[in-house]
């Protein structure tokens, strides 16, 4: 063999080889693997659900406190409720954006997350900042925070890609 | 609401329409071409959505499911009444 086609092998064959095994790895998954991926996707969205489910509970308990009560509310009060409100919408936020980058398994998103993100989306968020206004101006109270949609784009996210045509239709309000 | 296909369709609309269990996928399919028909005919959506679930589960509209957007949006109006 020539020398020169001697040293190209040598250059070559293990530059050629480590492509390869990138690549294969890369493109194809072991079985284990995708178990694991898996397995880890199904923690992730138990996860999600129970904070989602704490976040439903505190908000329920909070505003169940706020309307029991008879006398005008202080601003204390006010942010008894509006901190739980705002801390439920973050949670649907953090399950939308685990959607949005491939975390969640399929099953859990679509038959837990997505129907939830829909009713935030289409329901809970206008009708949260909505209240929370008209609450604030009853009792001269300071609510500056004014509904912005980016702060829950995922949110619209994922109701546009998993929701289906119909809310996509209810969410542009015709 | 209609997801796209997979398990979640079944679920959503046993919600959707109160529908005592899951449909089955032949049961979706059928809603599904029926609810295109009736929007192909010239009917809105939703309408077309809920008329043909009407006309293909036979437990359409059977059971309540209470859903956190009610539960949250009561108590906001309760809240709003303090």
């Amino acid at each position: 063999m020539p020398p020169e086609i001697a040293e190209t092998r040598e250059v070559w064959l293990p530059i050629a080889t480590f492509l390869l095994g990138f690549f294969v790895r890369t493109f194809t998954l072991s079985k284990a693997d995708r178990e694991l991926n898996e397995r880890s996707k199904f923690a992730l969205s138990k996860e999600l659900a129970d904070s989602q489910n704490e976040a439903y509970q505190s908000l329920m308990k909070a505003l169940t406190e706020y309307a029991s009560q008879t006398a005008p509310p202080t601003l204390q009060d006010f942010f008894a409720i509006s901190g739980p409100c705002q801390n439920y919408l973050y949670q649907q936020k953090l399950t939308a954006d685990a959607i949005m980058s491939d975390r969640v398994d399929r099953q859990s998103r679509d038959a837990t997350f997505v129907p939830k993100l829909v009713e935030t989306a289409v329901v809970i968020i206008p009708k949260t900042y909505a209240k929370l206004k008209e609450i604030a101006a009853k009792h001269g109270l300071p609510f500056a925070d004014e509904f912005d949609r980016a702060n829950y784009q995922s949110i619209f996210d994922v109701v546009e890609k998993f929701g289906g045509r119909e809310t996509a239709v209810r969410l542009s309000g015709k | 609401m209609a997801t796209r296909g997979g398990a979640g369709a079944g679920h959503a609309l046993m919600i959707k329409y109160g529908l005592r269990t899951s449909p089955n996928d032949a049961l979706i399919a059928q809603w599904r071409i029926r609810t295109n028909q009736l929007i192909a005919g010239g009917i809105e959506g939703e309408r077309a959505g809920r008329t043909a679930a009407a006309e293909i589960f036979p437990d359409f509209k059977t059971h309540v499911y209470a859903s956190e957007a009610d539960d949250i949006s009561s108590l906001l109006d309760a809240a709003g009444n303090r």
